[in-house]
């Protein structure tokens, strides 16, 4: 593994994008620790200067990790696979990985989120010069550090570890655990069912309240977007992995999210938990754009596009997500008269 | 300056910039080219010959059960071999196999008698040899003597070559001569009744694994049984571990790399004076760091197209692959050599991370560290202050 290509595309993208945001993270301690706008001695011009420059550095950490992480993914759900006796899709390799790999992805994970949500908050800041916002920027942006820390320690652990792994069986792990769920198969099918509605009904909802924000970006509150999306995506994961999936590998039984990136599903996994993505992205984009209109008024203009732009980016990801998860279901229903597991 | 129009008055102040230093943006594409070049080469060469092994390995037998003795490889006989397989569930077809290696007019050559030796696509369109015939591969060829080929040391056999294997099955067939089952068995040193090994195809791919303890046991002396995907898993390692090891052996490449990087950062310093200028005029450092992004791209990109292009052709374009195959490995040339290239998508893309985004991270830190100062202190920099 360590001799792969990608692997070593991946830890330079990971330096790269690591040394800019350490860079980045030193500036923006000045600026946390210090920041007075009020003032305009030579000091506070210094802070200024490390308050740009920290922000030109998170954005472009931001896009260097971005890459590093999608490489990663890539790796994992549709290359490293060959390098893992009897693996044949992501879940043979985080089966090689053991849980390392799985809270590497947790951590990769939540170092954007938190990235996602400083790049809102700086995207707010520039658009007024009294700075507001720049002091809670360079927080946000320094507590995004331990968990990158820890994405880097187990993207480590986890890829030292598939070098010497025995032999797995990712179809095996899938069946066994269809295998072992038969028992409690009723709890499973009724929460197949109820992820399955929850994600139908969370995701009416979030449509309905995208198109009042649209309309009515000053009104309503922005942590009950970001609430129901969050929600809406555990359970619009477990929908797909129990019931959508089914359609495209037309066959039951087969809950395996990973195979869905492969070429020869079209790689409908990357766009399918891409809009996902974005759905939790922008809906944080909205909670935070939320919170600065409320507190800081001179930011409310900018926040309102914020949240408008964020809108329309859920409504289109909401979409795309829809067509490709419900699309081959539907199909297929038109096609036969019945669902796959046969009733009408 | 509104968003939508900040980028084009940019890249054309950059272009400009370029243009000012000609020399210095040559031999950064140079650079730059020759180094994606080399790297790629070598990985994009590594990839193509997993994916030509892989294609060839799906059309391999499930299982090749060889017997084996104290002395190492010991000839199987036919029909005991043949009756123990077939009581195995799940076998289907098991082929007895005459193949070995013997000695050549140029070197060993591999002389196959069995067509379950060699996948049927590459013999479509070739005769099968009859009693002193042999097709043979291209690197056999090029040893023949008026149409004659002698093999072997103590029971030599002289066969006429009827035909020769296409050129792009050449990785599998260079050195290949196939004849007849009685005119390759002194050479093989086998007699009727006895083959090289045992080529078993099963019901159910996914069991090739699970079946061979069975297997092993039916027979009534000890076998070595070697299943598709354990090769085609060797195969690939060793090609992905050859890619990796050619880049290790590129680090002069890398130090080049370095080179161009310090190149960046002295230009970037040398510049301070013009960076307080253009900053005492109204331009932020963002503004700057745009600017040399916009250079380093427009100068960067070209080159790494063109270091993949010339990459490519280099190892999927005959003659130009087999002196490329000539180089990386050391072994025979292949003039007509032609590798599988799917797959060389992800290798230009790794190539690109690996290359592009240091040298663009490079570019970005020296500017910001050269433009961060304030203008006065910028200006101080100027040789003439």
């Amino acid at each position: 593994m360590i001799w792969h290509p990608l692997t070593w595309a991946f830890w330079v993208a990971a330096a790269t994008g690591g040394l800019l945001y350490a860079t980045g993270a030193v500036q923006a301690v000045d600026v946390m620790l210090n920041w007075t706008p009020a003032h305009a001695d030579i000091d506070q011009l210094r802070r200024e200067r490390h308050a740009e420059s920290a922000a030109l550095l998170g954005h472009w950490a931001l896009g260097f990790l971005t890459a590093a992480a999608l490489l990663g993914l890539v790796g994992v759900a549709l290359v490293w696979h060959r390098m893992v006796p009897g693996a044949m899709c992501g879940t043979g390799v985080l089966q090689a990985m053991g849980t390392d790999g799985s809270r590497a992805m947790i951590f990769w994970g939540v170092s954007l989120l938190i990235l996602h949500g400083w790049r809102v908050l700086d995207g707010l800041d520039v658009q007024r010069p009294q700075g507001v916002l720049t002091r809670t920027g360079a927080r946000l942006m320094i507590s995004a550090a331990p968990f990158f820390l820890l994405a880097v320690f187990y993207s480590w652990q986890a890829l030292m570890r598939v070098e010497t792994v025995p032999t797995v069986s990712c179809c095996a792990a899938v069946y066994d655990r269809v295998l072992s769920g038969a028992s409690e198969s009723a709890a499973l099918k009724s929460l197949a069912a109820i992820c399955l509605w929850f994600s139908l009904a969370g995701g009416a909802a979030l449509l309905a309240l995208m198109v009042l924000k649209i309309r009515f970006p000053d009104r309503g509150s922005g942590a009950m977007p970001a609430i129901i999306a969050v929600l809406w995506s555990f359970a619009a994961t477990v929908a797909l992995k129990q019931v959508g999936s089914a359609y495209y590998y037309q066959v039951l039984s087969h809950p395996c999210p990973w195979c869905l990136f492969l070429p020869d599903y079209y790689g409908a996994g990357f766009f399918i938990f891409g809009g996902v993505a974005v759905v939790v992205m922008e809906s944080i984009a909205i909670w935070l754009a939320d919170r600065t209109r409320r507190r800081y008024p001179v930011l409310a203009g900018p926040a309102g596009k914020r949240i408008q732009r964020s809108a329309w980016g859920i409504v289109t990801a909401m979409i795309g997500f829809t067509m490709l998860a419900l699309g081959p279901a539907i199909a297929w229903r038109l096609r036969t008269g019945v669902w796959l597991n046969g009733s009408p | 300056m509104m968003p939508g129009t900040r980028y084009p008055p940019m890249v054309i102040w950059a272009a400009r910039d370029i243009q000012r230093h000609c020399g210095r943006s040559m031999l950064l594409f140079a650079c730059l080219a020759s180094l994606v070049f080399l790297t790629a080469m070598a990985l994009l060469f590594s990839q193509a010959l997993d994916a030509t092994w892989e294609r060839l390995m799906d059309q391999a037998p499930d299982l090749v059960v060889r017997r084996i003795d104290g002395g190492g490889w010991a000839p199987l006989p036919v029909d005991v071999a043949m009756a123990c397989a077939k009581k195995i569930p799940g076998v289907i077809d098991p082929t007895p196999r005459l193949w070995g290696v013997v000695p050549g007019p140029e070197g060993p050559v591999t002389v196959v008698a069995s067509i379950a030796v060699v996948p049927e696509s590459m013999l479509k369109g070739i005769p099968p040899p009859s009693a002193g015939q042999a097709v043979v591969g291209q690197g056999v060829a090029r040893a023949l003597s008026g149409g004659r080929l002698s093999l072997g040391s103590n029971h030599s056999v002289t066969v006429s070559v009827i035909h020769t294997f296409p050129a792009d099955t050449g990785l599998a067939t260079h050195d290949l001569v196939w004849m007849t089952p009685d005119d390759a068995r002194p050479l093989l040193g086998l007699v009727p009744g006895q083959a090289s090994d045992l080529a078993v195809h099963l019901f159910r791919r996914e069991e090739e694994r699970a079946i061979q303890a069975d297997l092993a046991a039916a027979f009534p002396w000890p076998v070595r049984i070697t299943d598709r995907s354990t090769s085609a898993l060797n195969h690939h390692t060793r090609a992905v571990r050859s890619g990796g090891i050619a880049v290790v052996a590129g680090i002069p490449a890398l130090l080049a790399l370095l080179l161009i990087i310090t190149g960046t950062v002295v230009d970037n310093t040398a510049r301070q004076a013009y960076w307080g200028l253009l900053k005492s005029m109204g331009w932020t450092t963002a503004d700057m760091v745009r600017l040399q992004v916009s250079r380093a791209m427009i100068v960067g990109i070209p080159a790494v197209v063109l270091g993949l292009a010339s990459a490519y052709a280099a190892v999927f374009y005959p003659p130009a692959a087999g002196i490329t195959a000539f180089w990386v490995t050391g072994g025979q040339h292949l003039p007509a050599l032609t590798l599988v290239s799917s797959g060389a998508a992800m290798v230009m893309i790794e190539i690109a991370a690996m290359v592009g985004l240091p040298f663009l991270a490079a570019v970005f830190l020296t500017t910001l560290r050269a433009a961060d100062g304030s203008p006065w202190t910028l200006l101080q920099a100027d040789p003439w202050n």
